[in-house]
């Protein structure tokens, strides 16, 4: 799966988040960071500009969370 | 073959013509609304001069200060730079405002041998603090933070250039940061614990070694900065009167920094003929960042960061981002790099800082106010670097510190506090300093409000003489020559210095 294919899937996993509303206290898969954004250093830029604001969720648990880095890549542009 | 650039016709033939850069008040310590709120990637000064200490005259000095405002007593955890974070300074060798070689200093951080816990009946307890006793040496049992940062060297492209790692006396590639200065009980002597950290730099491809140094000192900048910002709070009568120059207290003369210096030969950083060289720093930060609400223990736990550097900071000349650029911009200049300067040329071409003078002082922006627009003069000192003194055989127009390496350093005690424009008035022998470099005694601050208001036009004269512009003239200057008298009331040389690298003095402690 090519970088825009991980940042597709990110936008959809913050769709649903969105979707989902609260969910305060549940746990399911958009209570971590979908294995898709941790792909690539641009999908997680994507995955993480997409997180919508949200005033009832826990935080995501990013406990065994290792961000994919990158020295020689420019900036993902983002889309306000 | 190298040949030497010397001072030209211009500056040999024109006094006045004198340097200048377009900037002016304070330098850049918390200049744009985003710098705001990462404190640690804040850049507030960058210098760049020929060594002036004794018998290291063929070096060039780097001086790259971050972190502003700081309080000496602001513990337990003072002002560690940011793990995170990519603090780079970045030299162009050949005039097409790209970086030719770029040191990147990446920082880590660590608890000591696991961290410092005392026994408390029957547990055994890590303690709050940074310190558990007295300090004397580099990597000292009694600190349990310490901080250590690698130098890596990139030559061409910032990003895709070539890579390399510079090394210390031993080969090692890790260097150690002294813990700021948290007091005299805890370090009774911070000066020499301080210089024990003055390193030996080993740069591949350069066949004399440099030297590092990245700790707190106390800020060597000087402004009257409250007053400045509240509409210039001060009489025009006193700000044009030069026996008045350091009638107002330095306001940040009681506050540190922390500083990355480099001291590398100047051969290392020019390229064929061109003895011109261009200088700035940039601190960048990873893209993205989560978050953890359930840190586990350790240093800065609290968040994750992955995606490619985001530059958030940038400095070359002083005062740029602080008083020429828009509020509106700032954040985009921070970002943006010296080869896309086109787009911020209006802010130069026609700056809004005479008239907001203008303003403050006369109740009218037009009062005091250059009027010959375009500002070609502000152009020539901004982007260009100044003919026969700092300006490359082939430069491309962009923002930076240009320093002609050809010109001999002058010792501390015969600098001209206001650099090549002080020199040229006093008929001396000193072009080493600002805007062709700049150097810690240089009092930027008054050098560029006597540009701002139009000295360079006083001096091009009605002749044109320095090729500024027929527009650029001495009736195009409402201050006349009253302008060449302008300061701050608060005197930059009279800042305590160190006579050698890396320059700046000793930080104030947390408690005496």
């Amino acid at each position: 799966m090519n970088a825009h294919a991980h940042g597709w899937a990110a936008l959809a996993a913050a769709a649903l988040l969105t979707a989902c509303g609260g969910g305060r206290d549940t746990e399911d898969a958009l209570d971590t960071v979908p294995a898709s954004a941790t792909a690539a250093p641009e999908a997680f830029t994507r995955y993480a500009a997409a997180l919508p604001a949200d005033e009832q969720r826990e935080p995501l648990n990013v406990g065994g969370l290792v961000p994919p880095t990158s020295e020689m890549a420019e900036p993902e542009p983002i889309t306000r | 073959m190298r040949t030497t650039r010397r001072p030209g016709p211009v500056l040999a033939a024109l006094p006045l013509a004198l340097a200048l850069i377009g900037n002016a008040l304070a330098s850049s310590h918390r200049e744009a609304p985003f710098i705001t709120t990462a404190p640690k990637v804040d850049a507030t000064d960058f210098y760049m001069f020929r060594s002036y200490e004794p018998g290291r005259g063929d070096y060039v000095t780097l001086i790259a200060n971050y972190a502003p405002l700081q309080d000496a007593y602001g513990g337990p955890n003072y002002f560690s730079l940011d793990p995170n974070a990519l603090y780079e300074i970045h030299i162009d060798s050949n005039g097409d405002a790209k970086e030719d070689l770029s040191f990147q200093f990446r920082f880590k951080n660590t608890l000591n041998n696991g961290g410092i816990s005392l026994p408390i009946g029957d547990k055994t307890q890590n303690i709050p603090l940074i310190q558990a006793g007295t300090v004397t040496d580099v990597n000292s049992p009694a600190l349990q933070f310490r901080q250590t940062y690698g130098v890596t060297v990139l030559r061409g492209d910032r990003r895709a250039g070539q890579v390399s790692m510079a090394t210390n006396a031993s080969g090692g590639t890790s260097f150690d940061k002294p813990v700021d200065n948290i007091g005299v009980k805890t370090i009774p002597d911070y000066a020499g614990y301080a210089d024990r950290h003055v390193q030996s730099l080993h740069i591949p491809g350069c066949s004399l070694p440099g030297k590092v140094f990245v700790g707190q000192r106390q800020d060597p900048f000087a402004v009257n900065l409250g007053t400045i910002f509240d509409l210039v709070n001060a009489p025009a009568s006193v700000l044009l009167d030069p026996n008045l120059k350091g009638a107002a207290p330095n306001t940040i003369g009681d506050k540190n920094v922390t500083t990355l210096a480099l001291e590398v030969h100047k051969s290392c950083l020019t390229q064929g003929s061109e003895t011109v060289i261009g200088g700035w720093t940039t601190a960048s930060l990873r893209q993205a960042r989560v978050l953890d609400g359930t840190p586990p223990s350790g240093l800065q736990t609290s968040e994750k960061v992955g995606g490619a550097w985001v530059q958030v900071s940038r400095l070359g000349m002083p005062l740029v981002n602080e008083v020429v650029i828009g509020l509106k911009d700032k954040d985009r200049f921070n970002a943006s790099k010296p080869v896309h300067d086109g787009q911020f040329a209006d802010y130069v071409t026609h700056p809004t800082l005479p008239a907001l003078v203008g303003i403050a002082l006369a109740g009218n922006p037009a009062a005091l106010a250059p009027t010959n627009l375009p500002r070609t003069d502000l152009v020539a000192a901004f982007l260009t670097g100044l003919g026969g003194v700092n300006k490359p055989a082939n430069g491309v127009p962009a923002e930076m510190l240009r320093l002609n390496t050809a010109i001999a350093p002058v010792p501390f005690a015969q600098q001209n506090r206001l650099g090549i424009v002080g020199n040229l008035l006093a008929g001396g022998t000193d072009n080493a300093g600002f805007p062709n470099g700049r150097r810690p005694k240089d009092d930027v601050v008054d050098i560029a409000l006597v540009a701002a208001m139009g000295g360079l036009c006083v001096a091009n004269g009605d002749g044109n003489t320095l090729g500024l512009g027929t527009a650029c003239k001495p009736s195009a200057v409402p201050l006349g020559t009253q302008v060449f008298n302008l300061h701050d009331a608060v005197d930059q040389a009279v800042v305590p210095l160190l006579p050698a690298f890396p320059y700046l003095n000793t930080p104030i402690p947390g408690s005496r």
